[in-house]
């Protein structure tokens, strides 16, 4: 007689064979949907993971597909419409790297469709959009994840570990940018003059447009904002922010330069909350700093990039100074507690009071392919646990999304709810 | 000529590339040199990152520790630099070798390659030009007819019909100038022995092992730049007298090639 508890139970075997039969040893069927200079980089990341066979390249865009396909190669078919490859090749799984106001759209479909979702920063256009997305993901069951790839790399893993680990003391505050200097703008293949160059400029510099862009904060600060969040184990209470379009007037709609002050209300080990400051900025015409992560503790701080991964100690009464050691307990009561002579100089080197740090001292593996090789591995054993799931994506969405709201809105802008 | 070209300049492969353009056409502003000029510095960059052995993130830092055991699969443009590097060994007998006689196996069928015991990849001697070449692509998929693109001062590629002058400098005294040419839609490689603070040289003979010694410095302009680098390594491994017999033998082509030990002279002209 099946009782229902073992029909049940049936059920779940068979459910757990269908997902062991599609862990097998069978390549992952992999397509990839936006093959510009992104979706190229996923592209070719993924033709050197052994276990994946990348069945199809799509883009609307001509010369991007041709590019997509070239490091394809001959056997991944070619589609312009996404929906038409989901329909006629059934992917198991699918890389998204389309302009982020179709993210929604795109990972949406392909998850109707059955499919686990790789989906590139920032998840989504908009805060409900990421809302909805998340509810999907939860509901369908399939493997999802979001490509901020800090949560590959081996330094920030270790720099994370670190940090929970209270190597740095207390957390008090992170400083990160991401500061370059050129108009983040893409060639365009035909003259000003050309009837076409309207639509290819929106077409190929969407960065530069809010109807397809949340700019800097979308681009490049979702990668840092998650870091902080990922290292302080939670998401901003509030921000402030300002920025605004000052150098590069050339028609361009996101900002060209933004700072924003974000408030983390923490619990300190006595229960009592206390707030931990980060500060980020992103430039578009000063690189001096590059693209970092400092996170300040009351022990140390971390120097942090995707190739370095630097501890700097903070000097305390355990450092030997030039006038004396006072710590040590003086065997003789009249030795002398100073030494004088010729005045000691300290360097005027403006950063000699750092010290010489400790590096992480891991660094192999790239980014960029080891977040395709977790991923691809969780979508073989069938792993809802990837290394930034929806739930991540959803944060550092509303993260960076609240910062531009700061801006627009002129004041603390509150985490939504 | 006497328009200014934009210039736009980028630290990469251990030195520093410059990129300058001229736009001829009206529409072509200088907010587009300055997109291309990115566009190529960017990719510079990119391939730095995949090509580099002394980056551990690199595609080909992991070759160089994966593939002594099994076949490595690397992606299509990797493998056919790869294939490339093969069909320059071959041609110039074993003397341009990015294993440094090493050796390895390479497998079109699966784009995987593998290594023999103990030999690396050095892409030292043609990633300058490689990336170079692919500059000359942007360049001309966005239309900029005009454009002089240099790597380490040793790589250079003239694109467009435009006439570029380039002095050549002393292997070894780098104030003093032993040559000028004219480069147009052509590239330029140069190799020499040693640099001036160098004690000695970093090119190793394939053949040998050994690393070359001498003051020479092989000159060559070729229609690409990354067969330009694949010429200029080769000869001045071979040195002179073999290189001389190597390139009598060569059927004409569109190489020319110099060569500076006490004196400047062309070993082979343009047909």
């Amino acid at each position: 007689m099946i009782t229902r508890r073992t029909f049940l139970e049936t059920a779940g075997v068979a459910a757990a064979t269908s997902s062991m039969l599609r862990a097998g040893n069978s390549p992952v069927r992999v397509a990839v949907i936006g093959t510009g200079g992104r979706g190229s980089d996923l592209i070719r990341a993924l033709t050197t993971i052994d276990g994946v066979e990348l069945i199809a390249v799509c883009d609307d865009y001509p010369p991007h597909l041709e590019q997509g396909a070239k490091y394809a190669g001959p056997e991944a078919k070619t589609f312009v419409d996404y929906r038409k490859l989901l329909d006629e090749l059934k992917p198991q799984a699918v890389v998204i790297a389309v302009p982020l106001y179709m993210h929604y759209q795109v990972a949406a479909d392909c998850l109707s469709a059955g499919c686990d979702v790789f989906l590139e920063k920032t998840m989504c256009y908009t805060v409900a959009e990421a809302k909805k997305l998340t509810v999907q993901v939860t509901a369908s069951k399939r493997v999802f994840q979001v490509g901020l790839q800090r949560r590959a790399n081996a330094i920030y893993k270790q720099a994370q570990a670190m940090v929970a680990a209270g190597m740095i003391g207390q957390v008090v505050s992170i400083k990160s940018q991401w500061h370059r200097n050129n108009s983040w703008r893409r060639p365009v293949p035909v003259p000003k003059s050309d009837a076409d160059w309207p639509r290819l400029e929106r077409k190929l510099n969407w960065r530069l447009y809010k109807a397809y862009s949340q700019g800097l904060m979308a681009e490049l600060g979702s990668h840092q904002m998650d870091v902080a969040n990922w290292f302080l184990g939670g998401h901003p209470k509030r921000v402030i922010a300002s920025g605004g379009i000052e150098y590069f007037r050339d028609g361009r709609e996101v900002y060209d330069n933004i700072s924003c002050l974000y408030e983390y209300e923490l619990n300190g080990v006595n229960g009592k909350p206390y707030t931990v400051r980060v500060n980020y900025t992103s430039l578009c015409n000063n690189a001096y700093e590059g693209a970092a992560e400092l996170v300040m503790g009351t022990k140390g701080s971390l120097y942090l990039t995707s190739a370095k991964g630097l501890l700097f100690q903070e000097k305390g009464t355990d450092v030997v100074s030039w006038e004396g050691n006072k710590d040590q307990p003086a065997a003789d009561a009249n030795a002398a507690i100073v030494t004088a002579g010729k005045t000691l100089k300290l360097s005027n080197d403006p950063w000699a009071h750092r010290g010489a740090p400790f590096e992480i001292d891991i660094a192999e593996g790239n980014d960029t392919r080891d977040e395709l090789v977790a991923f691809v591995d969780c979508v073989r054993r069938q792993d809802a646990k990837t290394i930034c799931d929806v739930n991540v994506g959803l944060a550092d969405c509303a993260t960076i999304l609240m910062a531009n709201q700061s801006v627009e809105a002129g004041g603390w802008i509150s985490f939504p709810a | 000529m006497n328009r200014t070209p934009y210039q736009r300049s980028i630290e990469a492969m251990s030195t520093r590339f410059d990129v300058f353009l001229r736009g001829s056409k009206a529409d072509y502003d200088e907010q587009h040199l300055e997109a291309v000029a990115v566009a190529v510095t960017e990719e510079i960059v990119r391939l730095d990152g995949a090509l580099s052995r002394f980056d551990p993130r690199s595609e080909i830092a992991r070759i160089n520790r994966q593939a002594a055991k099994q076949f490595v699969r690397v992606d299509r443009e990797l493998f056919a630099l790869l294939e490339t590097c093969e069909q320059g060994r071959q041609l110039t007998d074993g003397y341009f070798d990015v294993t440094r006689g090493g050796g390895w196996e390479l497998n079109a069928a699966d784009s995987s390659v593998r290594l023999a015991v103990e030999s690396q990849i050095d892409l030292g001697g043609i990633g300058k030009g490689f990336a170079l070449d692919r500059g000359r692509e942007i360049l001309r998929r966005f239309n900029v007819e005009s454009g002089l693109l240099q790597g380490g001062t040793s790589s250079v590629l003239a694109v467009g019909q435009e006439v570029w002058p380039i002095d050549l400098r002393h292997p070894l005294t780098p104030e003093l100038v032993i040559g000028q040419i004219e480069l147009a839609n052509c590239s330029l490689s140069c190799s020499a022995v040693r640099r001036s603070e160098q004690k000695t040289s970093d090119i190793v003979n394939p053949l040998t092992g050994e690393a070359i010694f001498g003051k020479a410095a092989c000159f060559v302009l070729a229609a690409d730049a990354t067969t330009a680098e694949i010429y200029s390594t080769a000869l001045l491994a071979m040195g002179l007298e073999r290189a001389s017999k190597f390139l009598a033998m060569l059927a004409d082509g569109e190489e020319q090639i110099g060569w500076f030990e006490d004196d400047f002279l062309w070993l082979k002209e343009r047909r």
